[in-house]
């Protein structure tokens, strides 16, 4: 094991898939030269080569434009969005090229395209800046989410990604780069499309992903002070959503609660409050809390950004309500 | 002065009925001699009426099953309150139970059924209510929004169950959680819940078609059929008697007195039960009730139904006895005057469709009994008598006996000795 930042995770991945299949390269504006917005990229160039980490001009729509093409040409491209919130410039580029082409070509062609999208509120970033949009691409056949919450699955996550043969869209939450955590040493690798369990529990499970997970696992301590034993699910994949841990969860425990830093209308947890609904209703003993954001843009000022947020205490007042 | 408004006790036999139908609302002003509602029994349906002018207050909402002399209402002056809390509880909540004669107590206000008179549970409390037969109407929830949840069902104990009410309940997918009872669960009360009716399924007759709803005595017809098919496997027999004989019998003893063929026939139906007693019998689980006395119950058409009066000890009666008796009982049927206790306690059914010229048919068993034997009409045949072809007046017996009691073998001997009864009816006197 060894402890480092979620960052130098990813740059690690980068890295050790770069080495270990020279189809994979990577592009992005600021990645070469300034080693990226947060750091995730830096000194890449001289570990890999200068010519397989790229720097772009500012448009989306010709950076995944190219990366799709790129993947059909037989290359294994890294598109790096900058901000998540940017996805809506290349948006038909990722869902109606990158997510479809497979499919449209009767699979004689793979699309191993991964997008990387740091996105989430970091201090004062505004409405523009500090959005999570993993619902939209939740909703759209053909492309696999996933959002890592600490440094392993970050590096583990990023290297599966780059070897799936579908489009991977990586959101990675711009609070976690600087958190460090414990990767193992060597080949570390994890499975899209699991889930995991980070904090066993009894009496309510409460599901999350990415940054916010870490304040629900803070909530979790705060609830086993009052007697609550909250397991905590980390989805980590959210296309396609483990509904086999969701559902196990939801069994053992009778409650659920589901937390994200997105907006709660339309979000996720809409999505895994309904397979609860459909597959484990009578497992139910309370009913499903959902926990998101309010329905309305992440504002600028920092006094309303705290109130945006879904902070510790209130997933913990919410999760007793559950009893 | 409040007058209590009481399920009546319709018959011997009877331990509950249910409320068919409010003719008044909770408030309405009645007057003495006023039908205020419908009881319905297994069979029959009966006005009650007030027993004083004042405001009508009721307890138990239309479709509740109530323990026969139980409080249903009151009747109230104007300034007077009910002596229970709420409005009327709905069908599922009739929680009293006390002795006949004891004084009732209110039905418990619980604020889990708010609404819609079903509880409040969460889903995981109600499986688990439903699989341990808990009654959540009798549960105050502690769970999230005061909803019942899996806490509160700790302590709450299962109704006890005789071991063949457990088991009947099974079989006919009776809700043991819908009895409510202080003492253990019987074979009768799981019966009273089976036999309740379902919700009835609002269909849209459409232009051509116009929808009306069952009487209570079709809904009573449809649930015991319908059980009766779906319990039983069925096997019908079917052999021609020369009644040669037995008219001419008939003709001798009309001389007398007026005797019909059914009276003849539940003569000599009795005698020959009485040596096939797997046909005088009851399934009740995975026993056989073989039955010493012949209860011979005798379908009537009525007008808008039917009903099975029953003749007791049709065994020992005389013929002159059961032909009073049938007489009696088909008059009192027509008429709607049978009382529970005339028409329940079969061993087996005699039904005769012989005067609409039927030759055959398939009659349903009414159970508990295990046979029924249909009776069919006499008509002049070609036949063969010592070599020579010759008319003579043939009646079929259609014989539909549960293979559970009886088997085929058994089954024919039964119906070959009521045909030789029929056909030697002299034998009678052996």
């Amino acid at each position: 094991m060894k402890n480092i930042t979620f960052s130098q995770a990813t740059l690690e991945a980068m890295q050790e898939e770069m080495l270990r299949d020279e189809s994979v390269f990577v592009m992005g504006e600021d990645i070469a030269r300034q080693g990226g917005i947060f750091g995730q990229f830096k000194d890449l160039p001289q570990m890999v080569g200068a010519d397989r980490v790229m720097d772009t001009p500012i448009s989306e729509t010709a950076i995944v434009g190219a990366a799709v093409g790129a993947a059909l040409a037989g290359m294994r491209p890294v598109a790096d969005m900058h901000f998540a919130d940017f996805f809506g410039v290349c948006m038909d580029e990722v869902f109606n090229q990158m997510a479809k082409i497979r499919y449209m070509f009767g699979g004689q062609t793979k699309v191993p395209v991964v997008v990387r999208a740091p996105d989430g509120m970091a201090k004062g970033a505004a409405a523009q800046h500090s959005q999570s949009v993993e619902s939209w691409f939740v909703h759209i056949p053909g492309i696999q989410v996933v959002a890592p919450s600490n440094p392993a699955d970050a590096k583990g996550l990023l290297k599966s990604a780059i070897r799936s043969d579908n489009p991977v869209i990586y959101f990675e939450n711009k609070t976690l780069f600087p958190l460090k955590g414990d990767v193992p040493e060597g080949e570390c690798l994890t499975p899209i499309g699991k889930a995991a369990v980070c904090r066993e529990g009894r009496d309510m499970t409460i599901i999350s992903y990415s940054a916010q997970l870490l304040k629900c696992l803070e909530a979790a301590k705060l609830l086993a002070d009052e007697g609550i034993s909250a397991e905590v699910l980390d989805l980590r994949t959210l296309s396609p959503l483990d509904t086999d841990a969701i559902l196990t969860s939801v069994v053992k425990t009778s409650r659920v609660m589901i937390v994200h830093e997105a907006v709660k209308q339309g979000g996720v947890g809409a999505e895994v409050a309904a397979i609860i609904a459909e597959e484990a209703l009578d497992a139910l003993d309370a009913p499903v809390a959902r926990l998101g954001a309010p329905f309305t843009p992440v504002p600028f000022s920092p006094v309303l950004e705290d109130q945006y947020r879904v902070l510790p205490a209130q997933i913990v007042a919410a999760a007793k309500k559950l009893f | 002065m409040a007058v209590n408004v009481l399920m009546p006790k319709l018959g011997l036999t009877m331990e509950t009925g249910v409320i068919a139908r409010w003719n008044f609302k909770d408030g309405d002003t009645v007057k003495a001699g006023d039908a205020i509602y419908q009881v319905e029994t297994d069979k029959l349906t009966n006005d009650v009426l007030a027993e004083a002018d004042g405001i009508l207050r009721i307890r138990f909402a239309a479709g509740a099953v109530v323990p026969a002399t139980e409080v249903v209402g009151v009747i109230v002056g104007p300034s007077e309150a009910a002596p229970w809390a709420g409005a009327p509880a709905g069908a599922a909540t009739p929680a009293a139970h006390s002795e006949a004669s004891a004084p009732a107590t209110p039905a418990p206000f619980s604020p889990t059924t708010v609404g819609t008179g079903r509880p409040r549970a969460t889903p995981k409390a109600r499986k688990l209510a439903m699989e341990r037969g808990i009654d959540l109407t009798i549960l105050r929830g502690s769970g999230p929004g005061g909803m019942i949840a899996v806490k509160d069902l700790e302590g709450a104990r299962p109704p006890r169950v005789s071991p063949l009410a457990a088991k009947l309940a099974v079989d006919l997918g009776a809700d043991l959680s819908a009895i409510r009872k202080e003492g253990r669960i019987m074979k009768a009360d799981v019966l009273a819940v089976a036999a309740r009716p379902v919700v009835p399924p609002v269909s849209d007759a459409g232009a051509d078609g116009r929808c009306e709803p069952m009487s209570a005595m079709r809904r009573a017809i449809a649930r015991n059929m319908s059980a009766s098919w779906n319990i039983a496997p069925m096997v019908s027999y079917n052999l021609r008697a020369d009644v040669t004989a037995l008219a001419e019998l008939k003709k001798n003893l009309n001389i007398e007195r007026k005797v019909s063929y059914t009276d003849l026939l539940i003569k000599l139906v009795a005698r020959a039960l009485q040596a096939h007693p797997l046909l005088n019998a009851s399934v009740e689980g995975e026993e056989i009730i073989l039955h010493e006395a012949v209860h011979m119950g005798l379908a009537v058409a009525l007008e808008d139904g039917l009903i099975v009066p029953v003749i007791r000890n049709a065994e020992s009666k005389s013929l002159g006895e059961i032909a009073d008796e049938a007489a009696l009982l088909a008059e009192k049927a027509r008429q709607g005057r049978l009382t529970p206790d005339e028409y329940t306690g079969g061993t087996f059914t005699l039904t005769n469709l012989g005067m609409f010229g039927m030759e055959s048919f398939t009659p349903i068993i009414n159970q508990p009994e295990s046979a029924i034997l249909g009776v069919n009409a006499i008509v002049r045949t070609a036949v063969e008598v010592d070599g020579r072809i010759v008319m003579r007046p043939l009646m079929n017996l259609s014989l539909t006996a549960d293979h559970r009691a009886a088997n085929g073998a058994e089954a024919a001997m039964f119906l070959a000795l009521v045909r030789d009864l029929v056909e030697n009816p002299w034998k009678l006197l052996l």
